[in-house]
Formats: C-alpha cells, sequence, structure tokens
C-alpha cells in the first residue's frame, strides 16, 4: 500500500513540476518579458507621480470593481426587481411575457394573515425558525470550539477523526436533498427498522426520568441530543475555520506561557481563545446564514413557487407563477429578519473580539 | 540470638505504622501529588475524548455505512424485512442502474472540470476583494463590504424567477448567459460564484490579521501595492487559499442551483442536474428513458418506490464517492499546508 501511495505522490510531484517548467518557460520568453514591461507601464507611471497612501485607496478601488459590477447585475437588479415582485401581482401573460401589477401591501397581509401550510401559519413557522437559529449559534460554535481544540491535540487516529469529522462538508448538496425527497419510502422504511433496535433497546428519557429529575430537564437533554446530528453536521465548516485559526496562532505565545508555568486551561482563555476570536466571528456569521438557509422556512417560501424542474419544453417559466409575487415577499421578510440577526450578534461579538495589529 | 532478635523485632503495629506513615508522606508530598494530578487528569482526558470522539464518528459514519449497504443490496430484496444491513444477495445491480442513469463518466468528467475551474477564478477573485476590504480601504469601501455580506444572507432561491428574466432578456456586456456553459465562470470571476461572500470575509478576516508591519518594510523596501499582495501578502494567506479552493470545489461540485439557473442541464450534463432531474418522477423517467437498464428487473419491482428510494440512494453515493475518495487523499495535505502557513514561526 505505501509504496503505491509513495508512487502515486511521486508521479503527481513530477506532473507539478513539468507543469511549473512550462509555465516558467512561458513567463520567461522574450515575449511574455514584453507583454510585462508593458503592463507596468501604468503602475511605475502611478508610483512616480502619487504617494503611497493614495496608491493604496486607487488599487484597493480597482480590486474591487470588478465585484461593483457583478454585484449591481448579479445581485442588485434582480434583487430591486424581485422588490417590485413583491408589491404586486405577478402573472404570466401569453404572447407578453411577465407582467406585474402592483397591489399595494397586500402580499404582506396575505403572507401574515392566511398563508399557511401543514405545520402551521407563516409566522409561526418564522418565529419558531428565529429562535432555532438563536439557540444553535452559542452550541455550533462552542461544539466546534471545542472539537477544534480536542482535534488539535495529538492522539492515535488524529487523521481518521479529522477527516470524519469534515465529511458532512461534503456530503451538503441541495442536489442529493432534492433527490431524497423521492427516496422518503426508502428513508422511512429504514428508519422503522433502525429506530426500533435502538429505542427499545435502552430508553434513556424513561431512565433519566426514573431516576427522579425534573422533567424539563430531561426535556432539553432529549432536544439536545436528539439535534446532535444537525449540530454535528453543521458545524464542519465552523470547525475548520477554528482549526486553521488556532494552528496560526504564533508558537511563541505558547511558549513563553510555558515558560511561566501555565497550565493548559490558562492558556486556552489567555492565549487560544483571544487570537482565535476574529474567526468567531466568521463562523457566527456562517453559522447564521447556514441555517437560515436549511431551515423550515425555505421549504415553505419555495412552496408558492415551484419553477420547472423538468429538462425539456421551451425555456418560459411554468409552475406556478401566480404566487410569484407572495414569494418575493416572504423572500423579502427572511432577508429582513436575517440581517436583524446578523446584526446583534456581530455588534455583541465584535465587542469580544481581539485583533492581534490593534 | 533468638533474644536479640526478639528485642530488634519491630512490632506488627509499628510495622503499619511506619508504612502507613510513609505512604502518607509520599501521598501528601506536594511533587508526587502534582505529578499524581496531572497523570488522573491526562487519563480521565484521553478517556473522554475518545468516548466523545468515537460517539460523534459513529454518529456521521452511520447514514454513509447505510448507503453502501444499500448499494449493494440487489433490487429483490428491497421489501424484505429480514435484510437490515448485510444485504441477501450481494449484486452490483443497483450500482449498474444507477451509473446508467447519472451517465456517470461524462457527467463526472464534466463536473470535475466546472468545479475545479472555477475554483480558480473563485480565489483569484475573491482574495482581491478581500485584501481590498482588509488594508486597502477607500471611502466607501466598509459600506460596500457590508453589502456583499448581504448577498450571503439573501437566500439566491428566492431570486430564482427574478434573475432568471432578467438575464434571459439582458445579455450581460453583449454575453447571453442562459444557455451559456461560461456562465459559471463569468458570475465567480466578478465575485458573484457560489457564496463568493463567504470567502471574501474569510480572506478579509485573514489578511486583517496580518502584521502591519509587514505592509510596512515591503513599502519601505520600495514594493508596490501588487508586489506587496503578490509577495508578500498571498503566500501568509496560503492557509485561507488552501481552504477557499476547496471549499469552492466541493461546494460548485455539488452545487445545483446555478447550473439549474443557467439551464446546464441543457448544454452539459453534471453529476448534480442529472441527480435531481429525475425528482418526484423518477419512476416515470426512468420506464420512459432508462427501459433498457431495468429489463433484468420484474414488473412487481418497477412499480415500487421503494426500489426508485434506492436507486436514489446510490447515485447519491455514486456522486459523493470522488469526493470521498479524493478526500481522504487531500486530507493529509490539508490538514500540513495549514500548519505551515499563518504567521507561525514569525
Amino acid at each position: 500500500m505505501k509504496k503505491i501511495f509513495q508512487k502515486i505522490k511521486e508521479s503527481f510531484g513530477k506532473v507539478a513540476t513539468s507543469i511549473r517548467r512550462f509555465f516558467r518557460k512561458i513567463y520567461d520568453s522574450k515575449f511574455m518579458v514584453k507583454v510585462r514591461s508593458y503592463l507596468a507601464i501604468v503602475p511605475e507611471w502611478l508610483a512616480a507621480r502619487i504617494p503611497y497612501r493614495r496608491r493604496k485607496l486607487i488599487w484597493g478601488f480597482v480590486f474591487v470593481l470588478p465585484l461593483i459590477i457583478g454585484f449591481i447585475y448579479f445581485f442588485l437588479i434582480p434583487f430591486i426587481t424581485s422588490i417590485r415582485y413583491s408589491f404586486s401581482f405577478v402573472e404570466n401573460v401569453a404572447g407578453e411575457g411577465i407582467r406585474a401589477t402592483f397591489v399595494g401591501f397586500d402580499n404582506y397581509v396575505y403572507i401574515f394573515t392566511q398563508a399557511s401550510t401543514v405545520n402551521g401559519t407563516f409566522a409561526e413557522i418564522l418565529v419558531s425558525a428565529v429562535i432555532q437559529i438563536i439557540t444553535n449559534i452559542p452550541i455550533i460554535l462552542i461544539f466546534s470550539l471545542i472539537v477544534a481544540v480536542v482535534l488539535n491535540s495529538k492522539f492515535k487516529g488524529r487523521a481518521f477523526v479529522r477527516a470524519v469529522f469534515f465529511m458532512p462538508v461534503i456530503f451538503n448538496s441541495q442536489a442529493i436533498d432534492l433527490a431524497m425527497t423521492s427516496a422518503t419510502a426508502l428513508t422511512q422504511f429504514a428508519e422503522s427498522v433502525t429506530t426500533d433496535i435502538f429505542s427499545n433497546m435502552f430508553s434513556f428519557q424513561d431512565y433519566l426520568l426514573n431516576a427522579n429529575i425534573p422533567v424539563g430537564a430531561v426535556g432539553f437533554l432529549g432536544s439536545a441530543v436528539s439535534r446532535i446530528y444537525d449540530v454535528v453536521s453543521y458545524s464542519g465548516v465552523q470547525i475548520l475555520i477554528f482549526l486553521s485559526a488556532i494552528q496560526s496562532v504564533p508558537k511563541h505565545l505558547y511558549e513563553a506561557a510555558k515558560m511561566e508555568g501555565a497550565t493548559q486551561y490558562e492558556m486556552f482563555w489567555k492565549i487560544t481563545f483571544p487570537m482565535v476570536s476574529p474567526m468567531m466571528l466568521t463562523a457566527a456569521v456562517y453559522t447564521i446564514v447556514d441555517s437560515f438557509l436549511t431551515s423550515p422556512l425555505v421549504t415553505v417560501i419555495n412552496a408558492y413557487f415551484t419553477p420547472n424542474k423538468s429538462s425539456s419544453g421551451d425555456l418560459g417559466i411554468a409552475g406556478q407563477l401566480s404566487n410569484y409575487g407572495i414569494n418575493a415577499a416572504m423572500s423579502w421578510i427572511f432577508a429582513l429578519v436575517s440581517v436583524f440577526i446578523i446584526g446583534i450578534v456581530l455588534i455583541t461579538l465584535s465587542k469580544a473580539v481581539f485583533y492581534y495589529d490593534e | 540470638m533468638t533474644n536479640k532478635d526478639k528485642k530488634n523485632k519491630v512490632p506488627f503495629k509499628e510495622q503499619v505504622k511506619t508504612r502507613v506513615k510513609d505512604f502518607q508522606m509520599s501521598w501528601n508530598d506536594p511533587t508526587n501529588r502534582r505529578v499524581r494530578n496531572r497523570r488522573i487528569g491526562e487519563g480521565g482526558g484521553k478517556f473522554l475524548r475518545a468516548f466523545i470522539l468515537i460517539g460523534l464518528c459513529f454518529i456521521i459514519l452511520l447514514p454513509l455505512l447505510q448507503k453502501f449497504s444499500y448499494a449493494f443490496r440487489h433490487p429483490n430484496d428491497i421489501t424484505d424485512p429480514q435484510v437490515v444491513w448485510i444485504p441477501g444477495t450481494f449484486s452490483v445491480e443497483t450500482i449498474r442502474i444507477a451509473l446508467g442513469y447519472l451517465s456517470y463518466t461524462e457527467s463526472l468528467k464534466n463536473s470535475i472540470i466546472l468545479a475545479a475551474v472555477t475554483t480558480v477564478i473563485q480565489v483569484m477573485a475573491t482574495a482581491l476583494a478581500g485584501y481590498s476590504f482588509a488594508k486597502l480601504k477607500f471611502p466607501g469601501s466598509e459600506i460596500l463590504f457590508y453589502i456583499i455580506i448581504f448577498t450571503m444572507v439573501v437566500p439566491n432561491e428566492t431570486l430564482d424567477l427574478s434573475r432568471y428574466l432578467f438575464f434571459l432578456n439582458n445579455p450581460f456586456f453583449g454575453i447571453e448567459l442562459i444557455l451559456n456553459t461560461f456562465s459559471i465562470y463569468i458570475m465567480s470571476a466578478f465575485g458573484m460564484g457560489l457564496r463568493s461572500a463567504i470567502f471574501i470575509f474569510l480572506f478579509r478576516q485573514f489578511f486583517r490579521n496580518v502584521p502591519i508591519e509587514l505592509e510596512e518594510s515591503a513599502e519601505i523596501d520600495g514594493a508596490g501595492v501588487i508586489r506587496t499582495f503578490w509577495s508578500v501578502m498571498l503566500p501568509n494567506a496560503r492557509g485561507a487559499i488552501v481552504t477557499v479552493s476547496l471549499f469552492a470545489f466541493v461546494w460548485q461540485y455539488n452545487d445545483y442551483y446555478f447550473a439549474h439557473l443557467f439551464r446546464y442541464e441543457r448544454t452539459l450534463p453534471l453529476l448534480t442536474t442529472k441527480l435531481a432531474s429525475g425528482t418526484g418522477n423518477l419512476s416515470a423517467v426512468m420506464v420512459t428513458s432508462f427501459g433498457d437498464l431495468l429489463r433484468n428487473l420484474g414488473d412487481e419491482i418497477k412499480d415500487d418506490p421503494l426500489f426508485f428510494g434506492l436507486i436514489t440512494n446510490t447515485a447519491a453515493l455514486l456522486m459523493m464517492l470522488p469526493l470521498l475518495i479524493s478526500y481522504f487523499f487531500v486530507q493529509k495535505m490539508f490538514v500540513e499546508s495549514i500548519e505551515r502557513t499563518g504567521l507561525t514561526g514569525m
């Protein structure tokens, strides 16, 4: 086995070096030298005339310029269109295309008074989704930080455990989710077989209740345990973020702390935690966004507009277009709520964040 | 002799007492105590760690194992309640049908090429933007950054129709986006690819943590902005680059939304679009287009929803498998590259 790995590695290395050599050749060719000298004219001209601080501003803007164009074309205009749609009745008129008639706040009123699904009204689902997200943030952040610290320490089989923990990141695919909706029969069948084995063998909740532990505590534990798969599968990215942050902490800090006789516990709170805290922000924002995108709200919103998934037929938009105004209004409410939560979390967390260079 | 012996012999009680005293001394000795406490702590910590890690690994691996078990199950066994984990008869029948259904080799090749090229473009576009937001602040850059963050909060699905209609009627600088196999590349190049906002955020956080002294010394040595970015900042952000490219690849490989938005299913068969194409009416799709794949099976199986569940399951496994295998190769490289980066050792 090892020999095979070695050979694969060697061949990869050979390919990489040959590719590198190829590009090096191109890079050093006379033509490229000329091109580079022409390309350098503008920066050199700028450098001769404009002080460094000003140049930084200009280049900052230049670097962002494609992003601005892309943002306007790919996001802003469709987004504004969807705002317009949220205030209108949208229909697909044959021969004319999409027609939107302004109806004021009718769509919003409809959402909060009449829109409902099997699981309750839209407002109820919204509130429960928000509560779930808010409780998820600390659980996922703490869990992923602990796991990152554990995975950073040395033990047998670390590579395997690391590999396993990031696996859910690979599996998160909308296509798989979509496909699995048609496999519900199978999963239900499988659950009816497997849960029987586990639940009948040992009922943890009954055991706790018999031990005179309060019902509320048992319920909380039960829900936390039953959510553990979700927590584990949603925290892959956060673990990675923390892990890379921990590994970029300067080693001399730990060495100095060790010389002073600090314990592991103290080192975690005094060094690891503050140095990792900027990444806490990233992880928190990611957690919120991810949990919004996977919350039951999205299915409710999509229930009001089912785009034509079939690959045949014309390029037009079949599906239940008459409800698109409501769909747009729902997504607007959704976006506003998530921005609100992210704002609150950013403000509260940014006070605890420590930047090394400030 | 015996008398002397008796005199010298310490009574049993005394012996025990001294033994106990010795033991107490060594037990209460501060050095010994510290050593002991550390050992207990380490052992307990190790045990707890092993316990938790094994449990969590089991939770993660269970669905995967189930998928593998389904993949090798013969369609005839699907309604047999006795078959839970180990297939009654080992067969690759299900895998064969799923391979045909995905037209595997072609769509796999397309998916990998699409994801790889997009990854390179994404890294370049988002690293530039992230660096600009972190270190090259111009008036309004802060506001722009928060606006970009806002884009990742709005679920892509909700902009589906307005995006589609807009792209259909307004080509991007004369380039028709719908039914164009380069659309995802264009989108990524302009910083609006799949979850680009997260990557920009990640790069910004990374570049912000680079000490300002580095930049200043580069400036004093006569480096311009681009040279500083290319020779000083990018090598330091190697960890961020690896992370971003890994995620960009995986997410693009798994992406269904953009592929469907630009109608890739008509121009370029991808694994995701193939997998999702049968959603809701897999039995109809299978019977009409893949009848020859099912010829070995009885009629009562062809109508069974469990059978189509089996096929989707296996198809999903086949879609994940290349990522899974390459992941086990990349994993080590990936961790090592993180460990070598950052500002460690500076």
